[in-house]
């Protein structure tokens, strides 16, 4: 796999050869990032789209090429949330929202119900509140750093780290209850 | 800590599912809406970006103006995030850029966006 420093570089000496490293490196774990939030593949394909085209257009705001990774998420998270925000669309909309009232998956082409165990598990991250989900999978599926991830949430990397054994906390006693 | 649910039982393991060949079209996709994009001059984005700042400028004139003359009676604004968003939304897609890039690292921002 590329590393990060290598695509940036690429990406200034040619922008498009560069952005296809990038592609390959980034468009799976990117649309996966963007799908957890949004849940319907329609959606997500959207926002994966609209994601790729503005790094693209702005990559020369990127300015740290260490939080390279912080970037393209704080990009694809802000355009998820853009979408979750006009789904609500009532009143104001933050990721401090106690409950989340979408504790359920929607009915989609592209989700396996037979899994009940992982359609259970994504109810459970599901209920957190959103900006617990952000910390929790981010950490969980993607593995970023807390670092990466205060980057992102615009918290500290210690309330990123509290957020996240919080949202593991909840998210074990929602999968051993019987909802 | 409570017991029970193993997080390695489940691994990564999700619901989701996309069509075949999702990710290639996808790609495809972004490289098509990339090209599609008018280039944009110089010029045009030069004279484009001393708009902007001009309204920008002006507004924030007229906002200071206002926050210093604003009458006992006048009420606190009432726009909401929501209020803003529709705003954007309402703009082009290339001053949407042009602000987006302009202002996403702004903490500022950033905290009204991501309260915590």
């Amino acid at each position: 796999m590329t590393e990060d420093k290598e695509i940036i570089q690429a990406i200034r000496k040619n922008p498009e050869k560069g952005f296809r490293l990038f592609m390959d490196k980034y468009k799976k774990p990117v649309y996966w990032h963007i799908r957890r939030l949004v849940v319907s593949h329609a959606d997500a394909q959207d926002v994966a789209q609209e994601t790729f085209i503005r790094i693209f257009r702005s990559f020369s705001q990127c300015r740290d090429d260490n939080s390279f990774k912080a970037w393209i998420y704080r990009i694809a998270t802000r355009e998820a949330l853009r979408l979750m925000e006009s789904r609500h669309n009532e009143g104001s909309f933050s990721l401090e929202q106690a409950e989340a009232n979408v504790n359920r998956l929607p009915a989609d082409e592209y989700i396996d119900y037979s899994d009940l165990e992982s359609v259970k598990l994504q109810r459970a991250i599901r209920s957190l509140p959103t900006k617990q989900q952000l910390v929790f999978n981010l950490r969980y599926y993607d593995e970023l750093r807390y670092e990466e991830i205060a980057e992102i949430a615009a918290c500290t990397a210690q309330s990123a780290k509290a957020n996240y054994h919080i949202a593991k906390e909840k998210i074990i006693h929602y999968m051993n209850s019987n909802e | 800590m409570e017991k029970g649910f193993d997080f390695n039982s489940i691994g990564k393991r999700m619901p989701y599912q996309v069509p075949d060949g999702f990710f290639d079209q996808l790609e495809k996709d972004v490289w098509k809406e990339i090209k599609e994009e008018p280039s944009q001059g110089k010029s045009k984005l030069c004279i484009r970006t001393h708009i902007v700042w001009g309204s920008i400028a002006t507004l924030a004139a007229g906002i200071a103006f206002l926050l210093l003359l604003r009458p006992v009676w006048m009420p606190e604004s009432t726009y909401s995030f929501s209020t803003v968003e529709e705003a954007f939304s309402n703009l082009c897609l290339e001053d949407q850029d042009y602000l987006f890039e302009t202002y996403q690292d702004d903490v500022f921002l950033d905290n009204v966006f991501l309260n915590e």
